[in-house]
């Protein structure tokens, strides 16, 4: 990147102080260096230290830090204030290219309010694209933990090799969150991809491991309903060691599911919000469910005029383009139950926006020349059913008994749009990442699996894309491996576009992509009834560039060579400056 | 046949070719099949182009479904005369359907006699026409599975031979720009579809005109050349309805109840909705359709943006509306025949819907209705791409 292009970025953005190094000074932190925008004398990073409010309180930081929405030049870097009785709290933060904050790139400078439930949320300008970088939080005398994150590559980049974790479904009190330890630790990641079910909105006991009540109880205790609800929620979930751990290694990329409101919720109501219940308005719900997820989440507003848009788009160099998707909450009609009303075309799983934005976002990337054209989303796309027939939609009589409507299978019509375009815009190299079933599935994806004539199980022809579904990280799905084996067994006889089903381990899926082809590994572990480490390698699933179907592979993806240095351990969380 | 041979057939036709020479070319196919054929652009001989002062007014007759070569086409034909020398008419759209019931087999076939230049011999109007489902079929029920077929009405654009000028079709998807504003931008610009090999009944085998040698480039095309455009009006034509009341019904469960006679998915129209919302949402102000043999002037509706949507496939043939109710009308009817009448001015529109009796021919103001420019220039704007 061009400094001067760096320089007109960096000014752009409101809270930005000191940029130092990139401005040829020192790299020190006390110089009040005005970037056009901070015209205030009085802010400075040297006055804000000097006029911090009086706090002679434990650490604020006790909900860690975390990164988000990486793009090649910017970040977003969340943490959280705790400090009884004040408001209004400035928080500095630091990034710097080392560890021990040597070379700082960027200082910028945010404030704890009431108003967003004491979270700061400071979007960073980056010097360098593809580049990893240490962040830390200073505030009221304290010093956070020290962060992790990445840039994503510019966009022009031949980048040759990506890995990212895909990750959904972290139920607090159903297990210990052995996947976001493990992920943690993986140094060479890009990103995590978070594709929702972060939080469950159920009360104490209601989902939830039964042997884990005292070890792992969530509050509030009761079902969350109001704001204060949802804030004291994720504040619960962010106390989690391992949750914090794997946020302050890994910039992550979010999209909530249904539970980040409640259970099969869609655009105008869930199947789990009961006004008889004293649960109250359900827009009024879904709002309190969304303010906190913005305030909580490392996330970027991509519209300041659409409170409820999280579909957004990211790019990976020349290598990949990632859409994320809101199946949820923007345009969703409401669930049905029968195949019929499931085709009725007036029903909607995007809505009409965000499907205009999806198909443009995919002629976008086709036409920039992007390898691979990843969509992240919450359900599964491909059909899942006691026996698949041929689907011709003029005939009505095909695709078999269709086991789950909240997925795609209930809007016929906005799957049967999307694999239309995908169809007639002859691209190559769609990948769709799922979660929300608790399970691992890796499957081609033909718009009439069942027709012989359309769809050839063995060569994977007529194939339009892969979907790798990804597993829970705690939630459970088959009760034991032999149950899901059985199930398993049956399942992929009915189904011909499916090539694998576990649906007993937790885990995470490691998507690794090179030019040549696009792979995901899947990792189970052990078991989320204790902290563990233990994992293992489970299955692996690749598409090869031109293929649209997956073939399966031996062995996991070697890590990246010369992977960043994770960030140390907290050793000076508490250090009074 | 090869590319080389079908731009040799082609710069030929464009240049001074005659119907003899072609023949002798090699076998009475006169046609292009090359999507190059797609996104004609406006001849020089655009109507109220000539002249340097800017347009106040365009006023121009729209008709679909005409091709019956039938009294009735005679009958809207002396109608559309009277209307166009009273009130004026610059051109005629013409919505498809052109040649019932399966088109034309070659570029001098006698049915353009039949159902176009013997009809409407006495209306002295430039025609603009569109393929309509029955332009490319190769049986009486019109499926549409002879895409090729269409080819040989853009063949009797270029054609020296023809009977008359009247008839336009530059391509098989266009652009066509009328008039100009005082800086010099058309005053009108017309886009052109072709529906056909986007909603056939029934699965064209010639892969020229699948959806991705031709579907999603027409739909691109489209979509660039109204983004582009610079015209103060724009408007739309396509044979399959978007919006209907008759028994062909909405793109995206068309026919339904009779599918189960087709073999095409696509002849539900699920991606032809996509592709006209995509091409043309919130950026025209009018679409004009036929298919449906009947009048309709549909209401705005919100995912298509302000454009006035109107059915007027009655030019030949009559047909019931199969429910009324569908989508909310400023006006509809059914059984009878008809065409519209529409003027452009700088900031309104008036159309009038004229009905016709088929077995007397009178004919009869059915309905009138002036408003004001659907899109105004101040709401063109980019839309939010954040992120």
């Amino acid at each position: 990147m061009k400094r001067r292009d760096f320089i007109t970025q960096a000014s752009a953005a409101g809270l930005s102080l000191g940029l130092l190094s990139a401005c040829g000074g020192e790299p020190n932190t006390d110089n009040p260096t005005s970037n056009g925008t901070s015209q205030s004398p009085g802010n400075t990073l040297a006055n804000i230290r000097k006029h911090m409010p009086d706090y002679n309180g434990p650490t604020p930081f006790i909900h860690g830090v975390a990164s988000g929405d990486p793009l090649p030049y910017q970040v977003i870097l969340w943490t959280r204030i705790t400090a009884e009785g004040l408001d209004e709290i400035p928080v500095v933060v630091q990034v710097s290219e080392t560890p021990d904050f040597s070379s700082v790139v960027y200082e910028g400078i945010g404030y704890a309010r009431s108003s967003s439930d004491y979270t700061v949320k400071i979007d960073a300008h980056l010097p360098q694209a593809g580049t990893t970088y240490y962040y830390r939080f200073e505030s009221l005398g304290h010093l956070s933990t020290m962060g992790r994150t990445r840039s994503t590559p510019a966009n022009s980049e031949q980048t040759d090799h990506l890995r990212l974790a895909v990750v959904s479904c972290s139920n607090y009190p159903y297990g210990y969150f052995n996947a976001y330890r493990r992920v943690a630790y993986r140094p060479d990641l890009d990103a995590v991809i978070h594709l929702g079910d972060y939080i469950y909105e159920y009360a104490q006991g209601e989902y939830a491991d039964k042997n884990l009540t005292e070890k792992r109880p969530i509050d509030p205790p009761h079902e969350i309903v109001s704001l204060e609800d949802y804030r004291r929620r994720y504040a619960c979930y962010r106390t989690d060691g391992d949750l914090q751990e794997c946020h302050r290694q890994h910039p992550f990329i979010c999209v909530w599911d249904d539970h980040e409101i409640t259970d099969n919720s869609w655009q105008g109501g869930a199947k789990n919000h009961n006004p008889e219940n004293g649960e109250g308005d359900y827009l009024e719900r879904k709002r309190a469910a969304v303010k906190a997820y913005f305030e909580w989440m490392p996330i970027r507003r991509v519209d300041p005029d659409n409170d409820i848009r999280i579909y957004r788009h990211f790019e990976f160099g020349q290598l990949l383009s990632l859409m994320m998707l809101d199946t949820r909450l923007i345009g969703r009609s409401e669930q049905v139950s029968l195949p019929s009303q499931a085709r009725d075309p007036d029903r909607q799983l995007l809505g009409h926006e965000q499907e205009k934005w999806l198909f443009n976002q995919l002629q976008t990337s086709h036409s920039r020349g992007a390898r691979w054209h990843v969509i992240g989303q919450q359900v599964m796309l491909s059909p899942l059913t006691l026996g698949t027939l041929p689907d011709n939609p003029n005939w009505h009589i095909g695709g078999g008994a269709q086991l789950n409507y909240d997925q795609w299978d209930g809007y016929e019509v906005s799957r049967r749009n999307l694999l239309g375009r995908i169809e007639a815009m002859g691209l190559n190299n769609a990948v769709v990442l799922t979660g929300d079933i608790h399970s691992s599935w890796a499957m081609d994806v033909a718009v009439d699996p069942g027709n012989l004539l359309l769809y050839d199980r063995r060569t994977g022809e007529g194939s339009l894309a892969v979907e790798f579904v990804t597993p829970a990280v705690t939630s459970p799905a088959a009760p034991t491996k032999g149950l899901s084996d059985i199930a398993a067994a049956a399942l992929i006889p009915l189904n011909r576009h499916l090539k694998w089903v576990d649906l007993y381990h937790r885990g995470y899926m490691v998507l690794d992509v090179t030019p040549e082809r696009c792979k995901a590994d899947w990792f189970h572990l052990e078991t989320v009834s204790e902290p563990s480490n233990q994992e293992h390698f489970a299955r692996s699933y690749l598409t090869k560039d031109g293929g649209n179907h997956v073939e399966r592979a031996n062995a996991p993806s070697a890590p990246k060579l010369n992977a960043p240095a994770l960030a140390p351990a907290a050793s000076q969380t508490t250090e009074i400056l | 046949m090869s590319v080389d041979r079908r731009k040799f057939l082609k710069n030929f036709l464009v240049g001074a070719a005659t119907i003899p020479t072609l023949t002798a070319c090699g076998g009475g196919s006169g046609s292009d099949s090359n999507n190059t054929n797609g996104g004609g652009n406006t001849s020089p001989e655009s109507p109220g182009g000539q002249d340097s002062t800017p347009t106040e007014k365009l006023q121009f007759l729209v008709v679909g479904d005409t091709g019956t070569g039938t009294q009735g086409q005679y009958h809207v034909a002396a109608a559309m005369e009277k209307v166009a020398k009273a009130q004026g008419a610059q051109f005629v759209l013409g919505a498809g359907d052109n040649i019932y019931e399966e088109g034309v087999t070659s570029v001098d076939d006698p049915r353009f006699l039949d159902s176009f230049e013997y009809p409407y011999q006495n209306l002295d109007l430039p025609f603009y026409m569109c393929l309509g489902n029955h332009d490319c079929a190769s049986t009486i029920f019109g499926g549409g599975s002879n895409n090729k077929r269409g080819d040989y009405q853009v063949d009797y654009h270029y054609s020296t031979n023809r009977y008359s000028n009247k008839w336009k079709m530059p391509a098989r998807f266009y652009n066509e720009m009328f008039g100009k504003q005082s800086n010099g931008a058309p005053f009108l610009e017309l886009f052109v579809v072709d529906s056909n090999p986007l909603t056939s009944f029934y699965i064209d085998r010639d892969e020229d005109f699948n959806w991705q040698n031709y579907g999603y480039p027409q739909q691109m095309w489209m979509k660039e050349t109204v983004e582009a455009s610079q015209a103060h009006w724009k408007i739309a034509m396509s044979h399959v309805p978007y919006k209907s009341n008759g028994k062909h019904g909405n793109a995206g469960n068309l026919d339904e109840g009779l599918r189960i006679l087709f073999n095409n998915p696509d002849a539900d129209g699920l991606r032809y909705k996509a592709f006209l919302e995509d091409a043309f949402a919130h950026k025209i102000d009018m679409l004009f359709t036929g298919h449906d043999h009947s009048m309709q002037w549909i209401k705005p509706v919100p995912e298509f943006g302000p454009a006035h949507i109107i059915v007027s496939g009655a030019g030949g043939k009559t047909d019931a509306l199969k429910e009324p109710e569908r989508n909310p009308t400023f006006y509809q009817r059914e059984e009878m025949l008809g065409f519209v009448w529409v003027e452009l001015a700088k900031s309104t529109m008036k159309v009038e819907f004229y009905v016709v009796d088929p077995d007397t021919g009178d004919y009869r103001v059915g309905f009138t209705r002036e408003t004001t420019k659907p899109v105004t220039t101040e709401a063109q704007t980019l839309e939010p791409e954040l992120v």
